[in-house]
């Protein structure tokens, strides 16, 4: 289980995250609207759960624990949320 | 779980194949086959999932076969598994809508093919 | 070995063969796209292998071949027999190498060289060698001309202009800028962008946006690829062409001069530092949550992992691994405390010293994998089954030889007949176990014909001849000890026909015959033996030039010489120190004759004859026995003794009156069909009483081997056994005149002769 659903309104990515965990997260996103995405223990994001994050439009919680992606590819997204 | 046919000429290969589905996909059944006819066969017998197929082989290649296997079957998850990473083959592989795997395999090559795979197979199951 | 190397070796040698017959066919017969496809093919295959088992040098060599044979294939080159001759020198080589492999599980340490050597006389062939036409260079993506850099390009570098700079080491220089767009179901083959993209060496700028905005969440299907992922790069266009090799028709790549990028700022220590601080810090402060005691365990674990991930990324394998190891502690005492330590001082570390290049000490784990479940089973285990089959004979001798002695107390009684009943049952048991048993030795002649199409190719053109080589019989099988015996004599057979039985291709037109000689092969079963012929259709042996030679080099007498019939003269050619060739000539003139063959053939219980007609060719005749495991012997008596004589030593067993032995200087002899046979005693002989018996005929049992005959005498002949010969072990390793030892029937320890020992 690498996306799991953390307290009230928080999708957890854990681990790697394959391509299949994207269908996972965009259900739990369409059903929780405005939920936060928990990112900072996730150690390998596949694109595909990328673009649905990117496709939510809401930034991640925290740095990403995929420090490529936290490197290169958060600064591109929208800021929100922050580490807490 | 779902069965994977792997044609290849050669046994080191579908070798190389079975040893690193062990560690990717332990519970898929593999058929193995050493030519395009005996492969058009076991598709036809069998409920092959999913096919994995040499590009150079003698006889029938690789991408003739899959242009085959797309008359009966065409959603099967197919890759044309090649040392000859040359653009014509891996367009007409694309053309053909089979994906292309490298020679020598590696885990992490065909992990990401059989994840893709997993994924068509249950969007369309065949 | 794994199972996989053994594979290799097996394939590889087939691969090999296949290669080689392909070669010397199309040179034979001429260009054919079957034959070179089939060709290529071999190497293609032979080169992918070689990768999986990890042998650079072969991959290397097998590689300059293939480029070669690939513009045979296109007919951008001609194969001559240069080429042919380096394809197959390529192919030797290989085939030593895994000759290396198999029994050292590696290559010589000077195998780079020969590689490096082998792939320049290769790529010597090549059209315009040295310029890049291997099949990498042809198929890079198209590059725009320089100059005029598209626009996406500009912009990508104008938006990225920060980014860049703080990546670029030392100022401006050459880079790469990278278009991606994936195709819309590239996740269902398996594509990754963003794991490519993180493979881009020298990294300076990434964009990723959608290629169409993004419509509501509700609407999004999660695996149509909408992405589109631009970046610039310090590494080559080489380098990246061959990254993206697999989605050519998905990226654009432009080479961009150093001009076109924005100056460099200065900047120090690793670009990742600072963020991996960072993320070391964000767990430093989940451990300091206190009271965390229903998730601690997944918190601790999480947090480990991540900054061990961290620590690797940042070049600290050092410190990753003591992050690891604290984790793990930390788990089992069920306390954050010794991870948080840990982590305070990896940070402490990772920020005071400069990122080193640790890279090595990687995890040996994850290769060693549970070896592949094939059933191999060594040649000696065999061999321990055949002598288990072997001895198991000779208990049911034993046993039958019981049998008779209970049959003759019971005086055929019903018990008797019931235990007659069972002896034969355990008769056709036995002799169907060891049949099968030798079966597992068997393998077809396939294996020795493999070699000889090559041989006779190398010959045919160092001669100046042309000869076709036509095998048959291919399936035949035989003990492998025999196939293995058979192939020198065999080469030499082959090697002899080339070199004197066939005639120049001018001498050949003059005799009306046609220009391509034939030599045939062809091996078959003949009852319980084994036939090969070879045959040439040359000038065969003229019996006259024979006798010259035979007289010149003194074999015989001239009487005897003169004496012997055409067929016999022939023979001689078998005689010790013959030779028929007018000049010692590099092929055959290696210092050993027919006689050798002879003599091989011999020690395999085999028998060698000859049959040729002048102007017509030459056969020779190869008579072997299935297996040698098993000897067929005779056994006699002599001064109250047993001994074992080998059958095939045997020519006949003859009763001789005393008048016609005659005795020259205490040596006896008498004649057998105009031939003089010398008598040796076999009591005499093993120092036992002899017995007296002057007035009757003597015993004799006639032996021929190695060209030499003689006749012994003997008390009785007993019994003619299939038996096991053990060697000669114990007190008795040092004997001499013995083949070895068998145990009989009754228990007792029969001696076997050495014939070729005893021979004057």
């Amino acid at each position: 289980m690498t996306i799991r659903r953390g307290d009230e309104d928080i999708v957890v990515l854990d681990g790697v995250c394959a391509v299949e965990d994207a269908e996972t997260l965009l259900q739990m996103l369409q059903a929780t609207p405005g939920a936060l995405v928990d990112w900072t223990q996730c150690r390998q994001l596949h694109t595909a759960v990328l673009q649905v994050i990117m496709a939510s439009g809401s930034a991640p919680v925290g740095p990403c624990g995929d420090v490529w992606v936290q490197q290169w590819l958060t600064p591109k997204l929208p800021q929100k949320g922050t580490a807490g | 779980m779902h069965k994977v046919l792997i044609v290849d000429d050669s046994k080191l290969a579908r070798m190389v194949m079975a040893s690193a589905f062990r560690r990717i996909r332990p519970d898929w059944t593999l058929v193995e086959t050493s030519n395009a006819d005996e492969a058009l066969t076991a598709i036809s017998g069998d409920a092959v999932d999913v096919a994995l197929i040499d590009f150079n082989m003698p006889g029938i290649d690789g991408l003739e076969l899959v242009a085959n296997i797309r008359k009966t079957h065409p959603n099967m998850p197919v890759a044309v598994v090649s040392a000859n990473v040359q653009n014509e083959i891996i367009g007409r592989a694309r053309e053909l809508n089979a994906g292309f795997i490298p020679k020598p395999l590696t885990d992490e090559s065909l992990a990401a093919f059989l994840s893709g795979a997993a994924l068509r197979l249950k969007k369309s199951p065949t | 070995m794994s199972a996989l190397e053994d594979q290799f070796v097996a394939e590889a040698r087939e691969l090999i063969r296949q290669a080689t017959d392909n070669l010397i066919a199309l040179e034979r017969d001429g260009m054919s796209s079957d034959r070179i496809d089939s060709v290529f093919r071999a190497f293609h295959t032979l080169k992918g292998s070689a990768g999986v088992v990890e042998l650079p040098a072969m991959s290397l060599v097998l590689h300059a071949a293939e480029d070669v044979l690939d513009n045979v294939r296109h007919g951008t080159l001609v194969a001559g027999a240069e080429m042919v001759d380096a394809a197959l020198a390529c192919l030797d080589q290989v085939s030593r190498w895994v000759d290396n492999f198999e029994a050292a599980g590696a290559l010589p340490s000077q195998a780079g060289e020969d590689s490096r050597a082998m792939a320049q006389r290769l790529r010597a062939f090549l059209p315009r060698s040295g310029d890049q036409i291997v099949s990498s260079a042809s198929d890079l993506p198209k590059e725009k001309g320089q100059g005029s850099l598209p626009e996406w390009v500009s912009r990508l570098i104008a938006a990225e202009r920060d980014t860049i700079t703080s990546q670029m080491p030392k100022g401006p220089m050459a880079a790469t800028a990278i278009s991606y767009e994936p195709f819309a179901g590239c996740f269902y083959n398996g594509d990754d962008p963003v794991q490519l993209m993180r493979q881009v060496p020298g990294l300076l700028a990434l964009q990723i946006e959608p290629r169409e905005p993004f419509g509501p969440l509700a609407d999004i299907d999660p695996y149509a690829c909408n992405l589109r992922l631009r970046a610039v790069s310090s590494g080559s266009r080489d380098e990246i062409a061959a990254l993206f090799r697999l989605v050519p028709d998905q990226i654009e790549i432009i080479s961009v001069p150093p001009e076109a990028l924005p100056a460099a700022k200065m900047h120090l220590g690793s670009g990742d530092q600072p963020l991996i601080c960072k993320v070391i810090e964000a767990q430093c402060e989940l451990m300091r949550i206190p009271d965390r005691a229903d998730d601690l365990a997944g918190c601790i674990g999480a947090a480990a992992r991540v900054a061990e991930n961290a620590l690797r990324h940042g070049q600290r394998p050092d410190l990753a691994d003591t992050v690891k190891h604290a984790g793990a502690l930390a788990l089992g005492q069920r306390d954050a405390g010794p991870l948080l330590s840990a982590l305070e001082k990896a940070l402490a570390a990772f920020t005071s010293t400069p990122s080193t290049m640790a890279v090595n000490g990687e995890s040996q784990a994850a290769s060693e994998r549970p070896a592949d479940r094939v059933l191999r089973v060594s040649e000696a285990k065999i061999e321990a089954l055949v002598n288990l089959a072997g001895e198991l004979v000779v208990a049911r001798n034993a046993l039958s030889y019981s049998v008779g002695q209970v049959e003759r107390k019971l005086d055929s009684g019903e018990v008797a007949r019931s235990i007659q009943r069972d002896r034969d049952a355990i008769d056709r048991l036995v002799t169907e176990l060891h049949g099968a048993v030798l079966q597992l030795r068997m393998v077809p002649f396939s294996q020795l014909f493999g070699s000889f199409p090559r041989l006779v190719r190398d010959l045919a053109r160092q001669l100046d001849k042309k000869v076709a080589l036509v095998t048959s019989g291919e399936t035949t099988e035989a003990d492998k000890t025999i196939i293995d015996r058979l192939f020198e004599p065999m080469v030499h057979l082959v090697r002899n026909a080339l070199d004197h039985g066939i005639e120049d291709p001018g001498q050949r037109r003059a005799a009306g015959k046609p220009e391509a000689a034939k030599i045939s092969i062809a091996a078959s079963r003949s009852g319980d033996r084994l036939l090969v012929e070879v045959t040439d259709d040359g000038r065969g042996i003229d019996p006259s030039v024979v006798r010259r030679k035979a007289s010149e080099r003194q074999i015989l007498p001239p009487d005897e010489l003169a004496a012997l019939s055409d067929e016999a003269a022939v023979d001689l050619v078998f005689s010790a120190g013959f030779s028929t060739a007018s000049t010692v000539s590099d092929i055959s003139g290696r210092g050993f004759g027919m006689d050798v063959v002879r003599t091989a053939i011999e020690q395999i219980g085999g028998r060698v004859s000859l049959h040729s007609n002048v102007g017509v060719g030459t056969t020779v005749r190869l008579e072997l026995p299935m297996t040698i495991a098993m000897s067929r012997i005779m056994v006699v008596e002599a001064g109250g003794q047993s001994f074992g004589i080998a059958m095939e030593a045997v020519s006949e067993t003859v009763r001789v009156a005393p008048d016609r032995v005659s005795t020259i200087k205490n040596n006896a002899a008498f004649v057998l069909r105009d031939r003089v046979v010398p008598i040796i005693s076999l009591a005499e002989l093993m120092k036992l009483p002899r017995r007296k018996r002057d007035a009757e005929p003597r015993l004799l049992v006639v032996m021929e081997a190695a060209g030499r005959i003689a006749a012994l005498e003997i008390d009785a002949v007993r019994d003619r056994l299939d038996v096991v010969l053990k060697p000669m072990q114990g007190l008795l390793a040092g004997a001499r005149g013995y083949a070895g030892t068998t145990l009989l029937g009754n228990g007792q320890v029969l001696l076997v002769l050495d014939v070729k020992e005893i021979l004057p």
